[in-house]
């Protein structure tokens, strides 16, 4: 298998390669000219790569020879307006519904209503959110390859239903954070507000999550207020899916705070860090052994 | 002499100082140990000193860890490890009789350093004495306008030392060239 990777953090999308009936947009070379409408047909965005010479009929898309990283990236942002919300949400509605499902629940509103998923790993899960526990007889880590074109089936359980379940329960928080990080594929949750302050009230519990090392680094840089998602993205130089993902989890675990854009007493000035400090930093990584987990 | 770069491990007696120390910087470290006196701490020896580990860095200089003794007589001795320092890890023992008091105990005499922010926590025994629980750590550094990661630890788990320090060396580098604490 050959891989491309796309080292862009203002991607929405996660871009695979693919044949093009699969495909959100083509690019075609100038020999495949006369297959551009048969492409075109279900809706995709067909481009023609062409060559100074290249003679293409008018109202034809074209992208030159040899192309720019910033016309690529154009196209794919294009791309991803016109198709991803679309796409996405139909792909992940049943996810987002869990999500919501997921959420912590003001404590009035508190319900005894459990629920059986199933498609989200290869067993059911048991969700029991007024027990903050769930029964799932395999391990998480199915759930972290969890393809979101899969469907997902959200099926209220009778009390009775529930109590015959016999796998161990685990904390509810550990599939909250798993969930959160599903959606962050998809960007924020959708009552998030990416312009929001955003700050974490209390840290991931890391020893029991399932988590990546830039978990932590947001972590950190959510110690603090950020002013919005494109600040942390900035400061913490990390992508927008790896910000989305965390801010997802966190909120799903009941971590996250957020003030309304504007709002002075929660928003802080921008945090700059000088090269010098991001090198000390690196190098003291480097030194205990850490400079590995980041890559 | 060569640049020094120095991180404190603090806490209270027994919380495992010494181990967490030991745990990253292996063989290179200097103990200062004494049998232990103190009949109320189950404990063979204890720190008298300071512990010292030491590691070199590609440029030449030199990461020091410093784990601080525990009784609150060193207290003077705390604030002279402190100058200078990149962070602080605070080790609770959660079987003490109030792990909280502990932890504002260090906190006070850390001031200088906690107003940085790079601070991070680590709760021991806490399988064996869950209570005060994590959520009680965040309730009480809220009430002093402190958000702060706390994690519950075994810093006999070389893994637990080294993710309490890189979320350290995060705080640290994210916190921002002005480290002004917004709490």
């Amino acid at each position: 298998m050959l891989m491309m990777a796309l080292a862009d953090g203002t991607l929405r999308a996660r871009w695979t390669l693919t044949d093009a009936q699969h495909a959100h947009v083509v690019i075609l070379g100038v020999e495949a000219l006369d297959r551009r409408e048969s492409f075109a047909a279900d809706g995709r965005i067909v481009v023609v790569l062409v060559g100074a010479a290249d003679r293409v009929p008018p109202g034809t898309r074209t992208l030159t020879w040899p192309i720019r990283a910033e016309t690529l990236l154009a196209l794919l942002k294009e791309t991803e307006g016109r198709t991803l919300s679309r796409s996405s949400v139909d792909h992940t509605r049943p996810l987002i519904q869990l999500a919501e499902l997921l959420r912590p629940a003001p404590r009035e509103t508190d319900s005894a209503q459990a629920w059986r998923v199933t498609g989200l790993a290869r067993a059911p899960i048991y969700v029991a959110p007024h027990r903050r526990q769930f029964f799932c007889s395999e391990s998480l880590r199915s759930v972290h390859r969890f393809d979101a074109r899969k469907d997902i089936e959200l099926t209220p359980l009778a009390p009775a239903e529930l109590s015959s379940v016999s796998d161990s329960p685990k904390p509810l928080v550990m599939l909250q954070w798993s969930v959160g990080l599903l959606t962050g594929a998809y960007g924020l949750l959708p009552w998030l507000d990416a312009s929001a302050t955003l700050r974490l009230q209390r840290f991931p519990e890391f020893q029991v999550l399932h988590h990546e090392p830039v978990h932590r680094r947001l972590a950190a840089a959510f110690s603090r207020p950020v002013d919005g998602v494109d600040a942390a993205i900035e400061l913490t130089k990390l992508d927008r899916r790896s910000v989305c993902s965390f801010l997802n989890g966190a909120d799903l675990c009941g971590y996250l705070r957020t003030s309304a854009p504007g709002d002075g007493a929660a928003s802080a000035p921008a945090r700059t860090v000088s090269g010098s400090k991001r090198s000390l930093v690196q190098l003291l990584r480097r030194a205990l052994g850490i400079e590995a987990l980041h890559g | 002499m060569a640049e020094e770069h120095k991180i404190i491990f603090t806490g209270s007696v027994g919380a495992g100082k010494t181990t967490a120390i030991a745990a990253v910087a292996g063989k290179n470290m200097v103990r200062t140990e004494a049998v232990n006196t103190d009949t109320r701490v189950a404990k063979a020896t204890t720190t008298v000193g300071f512990d010292y580990g030491e590691i070199g860095l590609p440029d030449g200089s030199v990461l020091r860890l410093y784990g601080t003794p525990g009784q609150r007589r060193f207290a003077f001795l705390w604030r002279i490890l402190a100058r200078g320092a990149l962070g602080l890890v605070v080790l609770v023992d959660n079987s003490r009789p109030d792990p909280l008091g502990d932890l504002a105990m260090y906190l006070e005499n850390f001031a200088d350093l906690v107003k940085t922010g790079a601070v991070v926590v680590g709760v021991g025994r806490t399988e064996t004495h869950p209570e005060p629980s994590l959520d009680a750590y965040y309730r009480f550094l809220e009430s002093r306008q402190l958000m702060l990661p706390v994690f519950a630890v075994d810093v006999r788990e070389q893994e637990h030392v080294l993710m309490m320090l890189d979320v350290l060396l995060n705080m640290l580098e994210l916190a921002g060239d002005e480290e002004a604490h917004h709490g």
